[in-house]
């Protein structure tokens, strides 16, 4: 009966997508019961043996056991199995349609959960990345208006700009505050556009990187990075920076294409003046192998082979990114945070000969002619100062390899702990090669000295005579090792310290050698 | 060559602050809820809005204020070179986005919270100052279609001569490679920009000179759309005094 009456109810139609989420819930449940109780049948059985074979003691059902004899007894087993056979029929009938509607409802609830999450997501809720709460941008509000920041800057002040060229040529970090963007640089020989035959092919690409924001989803760029993209494109594109027909070698058949590939690693504000600044670097940093054009053919010589020719490059146009409040307050280089504060920002390129590149308004608020001419004459002042530092980034990278000095590139970053401690140098990462050596020298001299003491006590007259010269030789060798090191430092403009550290050595090694002689 | 000849004039006969002819049409479209028509000199573009309407994605509506979204597209045969992609390629998507940065700082948008607005622009003949002609037209229909407004955004382009000198709404002959040209769309063609695009690269001692000659251009053409609304709504409502034909009182020709 009850079955036949869950096949009656499971002919109903019932539309499931009208459904909410609370009575897709409770139909779950039901099915879920019904389910249980059309699997559940399963008992335990164990052997046994007969004591009398006449008669058997048969369970009827709810606790009532019936003596019959043995006929008896089988011929009530045959009329059970044809009760069961009818029964299992039906429930597998029933049981294939039951899983198909629980399936079915876990689908629709799992897409009425999905609507529900993405209604809250697009109502400023969203999954990942913490909201600004109203606090806090009344903090930075406040803040704002009284020339203060939470970094302890100005409302006109920038953060510090480190730049690190890798030992591979055309690669480059570039970390502004918390900021840090990589880019690489990269050439092949393509076949140009039929409209531009004779000219070279610049191409930028942008990574998102889900692990410098939440809010970066892998292969889409997302409207910063559409914004990042399209102000870079216009800078290599359109202003000129690379001369793009020394990139051609036949025309209108073979020229080098210019990749720029760059990464950005985290985002704390300031994303398109870093990315720039990163770009420009690895350009600067470049080089692409020398090619010979016969008239047949091209010959594309490797770095053993010939040197690698640098890149044409005019000008650097250096971005700068105006924050805008609603009261019209300019904030230059803003955070992650202070920008969500903001009502916009103008991003201004510039270079260091006084020339407007790129003008960018992100956001939506009102400009005036006297607000644009105070950030253009902001921004070439910091084209100025930031075009310096990359020169004499790349000058220093130029020194040691053609000194034939071991180029450690992105390795020094671990070695001084810079991205954990976020303090180095603002130019460039000296390695303290010099304090490693003059560290060194101290416990082997003092090694020295025990095992001489010892020897003194058990050998003979005539063997102390022979260590007595070795040591002698020693000391002068490393007399001379640190007196070369003295004006190798002299050289560098070292601190006062090194030179009194020196000092202390060098009596230290003529006391000892007094001792020794006598 | 250079732009302006020895005698102070342009190669189409224009001195170096006046703009080209506007001819315009409101009302082009009757399925549309505004849409305009106009003609900036040799550029010709088509516009068409479709007002505040609930979208259909859900994902992207905004509680406290409505969506503006643009699309631009250049029609195939509107340069001398038959354009083979008239949508979706880099420059059209530059264009859309910044038309909506510019009519979205201007239209009371949290007047229709959870609401869209469609803009699309069709450029029908290019002859320069693309951006500045589809800001102008969007506004057209925008004001055809009753949406509010703090003002009518007035575009117009401006380019700088080697001399220094600033030449007012360029035509395709004027936009040289390396001349810098800035575009400018202010609201009521007052001090408010809505929209600052430059193009190239341009000294800072000019920089002065450029804004001030687009900002009076943008004032100018402020005053052509501003008759051209007034005289759409005095044709629209009947208050007009004379029995001329609609067609032709439509038609007003704009010249400096």
């Amino acid at each position: 009966m009850e079955v036949q009456r869950e096949l009656s109810n499971g002919k109903q139609v019932i539309p499931i997508t009208d459904l909410g989420v609370d009575q897709l819930t409770y139909f779950q449940r039901q099915l879920d019961q019904e389910i249980t109780f059309l699997t559940e049948s399963l008992k335990m059985y164990i052997p046994a043996k007969i004591a009398d074979p006449n008669n058997h003691l048969i369970e009827i059902g709810t606790g009532y056991f019936v003596e019959m004899s043995t006929e008896k007894a089988a011929d009530y087993f045959r009329r059970k199995q044809n009760f069961l056979k009818k029964q299992m029929e039906v429930i597998e009938e029933a049981l294939p349609e039951k899983y198909r509607a629980r399936n079915t409802i876990i689908d629709n609830l799992q897409k009425k959960i999905n609507e529900y999450c993405s209604q809250w997501g697009s109502s400023g809720f969203w999954m990942r990345i913490e909201p600004l709460s109203n606090c806090e941008r009344a903090f930075f509000l406040s803040s704002f208006k009284q020339n203060v920041r939470i970094d302890g800057r100005k409302c006109d002040e920038f953060r510090e700009v480190k730049v690190i060229v890798g030992s591979e040529l055309g690669s480059c970090l570039v970390m502004l505050g918390e900021t840090k963007v990589s880019a690489q640089v990269s050439c092949s020989l393509v076949e140009p556009s039929t409209t531009r035959g004779n000219m070279g092919v610049v191409e930028v690409q942008v990574d998102m990187s889900p692990m410098a924001s939440p809010d970066y989803e892998d292969g889409r760029l997302g409207s910063k990075g559409l914004e990042l993209m399209r102000i870079l494109e216009l800078l290599y594109r359109n202003c000129g920076v690379i001369d793009l027909e020394s990139l051609c070698l036949r025309t209108f058949k073979q020229v080098w294409q210019i990749r720029i590939d760059v990464h950005v690693l985290a985002s704390d504000g300031s994303l398109v003046d870093c990315a720039c600044i990163a770009s420009l670097t690895a350009l600067a940093h470049f080089r692409r192998p020398d090619v010979s054009v016969l008239p047949d053919s091209i010959i594309i010589h490797g770095n053993d082979e010939k040197i690698p020719i640098s890149l044409n490059i005019y000008h650097m146009p250096i971005c700068v990114t105006f924050g805008i409040t609603s009261d019209g307050q300019n904030i230059i280089d803003p955070t992650d945070k202070e920008e969500q504060c903001l009502r916009g920002s103008l991003i201004v390129a510039t270079n260091k000969r006084h020339e407007i590149c790129a003008l960018h308004q992100s956001g939506n608020f009102l400009l005036n002619e006297q607000l644009i001419v105070q950030c253009v004459d902001r921004a070439i002042q910091r084209a100025t100062d930031v075009t310096e530092l990359i020169y004499s980034v790349i000058a220093d990278d130029n020194l040691k390899r053609s000194n034939r000095q071991q180029v450690n590139g992105f390795s020094e970053l671990i070695s001084l702990n810079v991205l954990t401690s976020h303090q180095c140098e603002p130019n460039e990462l000296i390695a303290p090669a010099i304090k490693i050596d003059a560290l060194g020298n101290i416990p082997s001299i003092e090694e020295y000295i025990k095992a001489s003491d010892n020897q003194m006590q058990i050998d003979s007259d005539s063997r102390i005579v022979e260590q007595k010269n070795d040591e002698d030789v020693e000391l002068m060798e490393q007399v001379q090792s640190i007196t070369s090191l003295e004006e190798s430092k002299k050289q560098e403009n070292k601190n006062p310290r090194d030179l009194e550290e020196v000092d202390e050595l060098l009596q230290s090694i003529e006391e000892e050698f007094g001792n020794s002689i006598d | 060559m250079s732009i302006i000849s020895e005698h102070g004039y342009r190669q189409d006969g224009r001195k170096p602050h006046q703009i080209r002819n506007l001819n315009y049409k409101l009302g082009v479209y009757s399925q549309a809820d505004g849409s305009a028509y106009l003609e900036q000199g040799n550029t010709k573009i088509l516009c068409a809005v479709y007002g505040p309407y609930e979208p259909k994605q859900r994902s992207r509506l905004l509680e406290d204020r409505c969506i503006i979204n643009c699309q631009y597209s250049m029609a195939t045969f509107s340069t001398n070179e038959r354009k083979e992609r008239p949508r979706g390629d880099r420059r059209s998507l530059e264009f859309a986005r910044l038309m909506e940065k510019a009519f979205e700082a201007a239209i009371l948008t949290e007047n229709y919270p959870r609401s869209q607005i469609d803009v699309f622009c069709e450029l029908l003949q290019a002859d320069g100052s693309h951006l500045a002609a589809c800001v102008n037209v969007g506004t057209l229909a925008l004001a055809d279609a009753g949406v509010p407004m703090r003002g009518l955004i007035a575009a117009a382009s401006c380019a700088c001569t080697p001399d220094g000198l600033a030449c007012v709404d360029v035509n395709s002959r004027e936009e040289m490679g390396i001349i810098p040209r800035l575009t400018v769309a202010t609201i009521s063609g007052q001090d408010a920009i809505v929209l600052a695009e430059l193009q190239n690269r341009l000294h800072k001692n000019h920089l002065i000179l450029i804004l001030e000659a687009a900002r009076k251009a943008t004032a100018h053409v402020h005053s052509c759309l501003e008759a051209a609304v007034l005289t759409h709504i005095k044709a629209a409502i009947g208050l007009s005094s004379t029995t001329d034909n609609d067609m032709e009182r439509d038609n007003i020709r704009f010249s400096d």
